[in-house]
């Protein structure tokens, strides 16, 4: 084989081959993005995960940038849900203090001098055992304690980081909001 | 006054870092240092501070408070006399120190409570939580004053020798174990002259707290406008007082308190008049209400108590004899004070018991006629160690 006066050697078109079926794979990885998904039965096992548990890095990837998988997760979440709200309703602005989800009311209560306190009035529910708070990107999922006197109570102290995200996506009236 | 409330457990003792009322919040709730989470026992706390609970009893219009500890723990019921004590202390104007340096006071104490904040008697394992305290006491500074309430149980002197060791040179005073409320006048009482002692740069102190003066001043007028509002209400006797078996108006700042404040500060040209107080505490048993004397007799529970006012430091408000009335509760301040009774009262009751909280009941017999007129001879010592003997009187008449 002969090359003719400026054209590239075979190292060059060895490597243009290569860029070539690079190109080709990662197309084709972009044209079936479910290929990636989780089954049903994954994204339910998931779904009905304990608080604190281990997450799934694939399945929270494909909540997140597959629509398809996170309308899915939402619908799956909702259906156990005893309570939930899409978003606040009625909030004048982005900072909400008390909110409905379902039957429950969300209450947040603020001190001068002191953590702020998240109260979940179950009106009537007997008991919840978890909540989970979503708004765009950020999810966060915790455990209750037992009900006192038909209510739950938080404290949002800033000191904890889980406090402190619930109290950021608590006060946010596109958040969205699953009790179980 | 700050005080720190310690909650000895055997795992190590927690502190009480806040309590304050919330407004808005449906029910109490207790937290624990780090936790974002209620406590595991939030609910009894709850409970014991809801509407017509325990704690609401003793203070009227109590609303819901957040409760925060230093750190946390799961189980058990020791934390109920600590926690009851801190709510009586901070109605009355105290607040809570978060750390021993920063305390005026020290109060330590154990055990469950019953429905009249009375120290329910157990194994409580004093004596562990007492060792495990040691690392706390040390750090408290050597003129703070630490006040202990031992509930009844089976190491409760072995407990008490071994905290006066561990104290060192710390003032430690006893308080005898009784219903909270009686417990938290008592310790007014004991404050008051650590305050007033405090505040005399003519005691002989190197540094004067002159900072504190304001507030042990505020202490004193504020229980002694309670006291003689509460002895006025007593004596009038009316119904509504007599469902609040509050007996802190009886103890006031004790006699030795106001004249040491007269003599030590001449610009205080109005001192307030101390209050009177004894040397013990008498308490009514009455039926409670849908029950009578002779269910009394068998069932301790149906009994409520109230406690009787004094007209001076030796004499008591004389008490009405009355269907209702079923005997008479007689306990010590001090806990290492002795009495007698001699008079009528010992012929016309049974044969005396000694409760769980250490009060020494006298229940009259049924068919009683006559007054009751009766002395109670209290002897011990004095703070100095001066042998000390006071004749107490209270009258039971139609």
């Amino acid at each position: 084989m002969t090359t003719k006066q400026g054209e590239p050697g075979p190292e060059v078109a060895q490597l243009l081959a290569e860029a070539h079926a690079a190109r080709l794979i990662a197309r084709e990885a972009l044209l079936a993005p479910n290929a990636a998904s989780p089954g049903v039965h994954e994204l339910w096992a998931y779904v009905r995960r304990a608080p604190g548990a281990p997450i799934s890095l694939g399945i929270e990837r494909a909540i997140r940038t597959d629509a398809a998988t996170g309308a899915r997760y939402r619908a799956m979440l909702a259906a156990i849900a005893v309570a939930h709200a899409p978003f606040a309703i009625a909030a004048a602005d982005g900072q909400i203090a008390r909110r409905r989800v379902g039957p429950c009311t969300i209450e947040i209560l603020d001190a001068a001098d002191a953590p702020s306190l998240l109260v979940i009035h179950l009106n009537g529910i007997d008991r919840l055992s978890t909540m989970e708070i979503a708004c765009g990107e950020e999810r966060l999922r915790l455990a209750l304690p037992a009900p006192t006197a038909g209510a739950i109570v938080l404290s949002l102290d800033p000191a904890n980081a889980e406090a402190a995200t619930l109290d950021r996506l608590a006060r946010d009236a596109a958040s969205e909001i699953f009790l179980l | 006054m700050r005080l720190l409330f310690i909650i000895p457990t055997t795992g190590g003792p927690l502190v009480v870092t806040a309590l304050r009322p919330r407004p808005g919040l449906p029910v109490s709730a207790a937290f624990a240092a780090g936790d974002f989470r209620a406590l595991p026992w939030s609910g009894d706390y709850g409970r014991l501070c809801a509407p017509g609970g325990p704690l609401s009893c003793m203070i009227p219009e109590l609303a819901p408070h957040e409760l925060r500890l230093s750190a946390s723990f799961d189980a058990g019921r020791s934390w109920e006399a600590p926690i009851a004590l801190a709510h009586l202390m901070l109605a009355r104007g105290h607040t809570c120190a978060a750390r021993p340096a920063e305390a005026e006071a020290i109060i330590w104490t154990s055990g469950a409570i019953d429905l009249d904040l009375a120290p329910i008697s157990g194994d409580y394992a004093l004596s562990d939580k007492i060792e495990k305290t040691a690392a706390l006491l040390a750090e408290v500074p050597e003129t703070t004053p630490i006040f202990v309430i031992l509930p009844p149980a089976p190491d409760a002197e072995a407990a008490w020798t071994r905290l006066q060791a561990m104290a060192n040179a710390r003032p430690v005073t006893r308080i005898a174990a009784a219903p909270m409320a009686e417990v938290a006048a008592v310790l007014l009482q004991r404050m008051a002259p650590a305050a007033a002692a405090a505040a005399a740069p003519a005691m002989g102190r190197k540094t004067p707290r002159q900072a504190r003066w304001p507030a042990m001043a505020a202490v004193v007028v504020a229980v002694a406008v309670v006291g003689g509002l509460g002895t006025y209400a007593l004596n009038r006797t009316t119904p509504e007082l007599q469902n609040r078996p509050e007996p802190a108006p009886q103890y006031k700042p004790v006699e030795a308190v106001g004249s040491k404040i007269a003599k030590n500060d001449p610009h205080d040209h109005d001192p307030p008049k101390p209050a009177p107080s004894s040397r013990v505490v008498i308490s009514e048993i009455r039926a409670a209400p849908g029950s009578d004397c002779r269910r009394v007799l068998f069932v301790p529970s149906a009994a409520v108590r109230h406690a009787v006012s004094l007209l001076d430091d030796t004499t008591f408000t004389p008490s009405q004899l009355e269907d209702q009335l079923c005997g008479i509760a007689i306990k010590p301040v001090v806990a290492t004070d002795r009495f007698t009774v001699e008079g009528d009262l010992v012929a016309a009751s049974l044969a005396p018991t000694i409760g769980p909280d250490g009060a020494t009941t006298y229940l009259l017999r049924a068919n009683r006629q006559q007054n009751i007129v009766y002395q109670i001879q209290v002897s011990g010592e004095t703070e100095s160690g001066q042998p000390r003997t006071d004749v107490i009187r209270h009258a039971i008449i139609r």
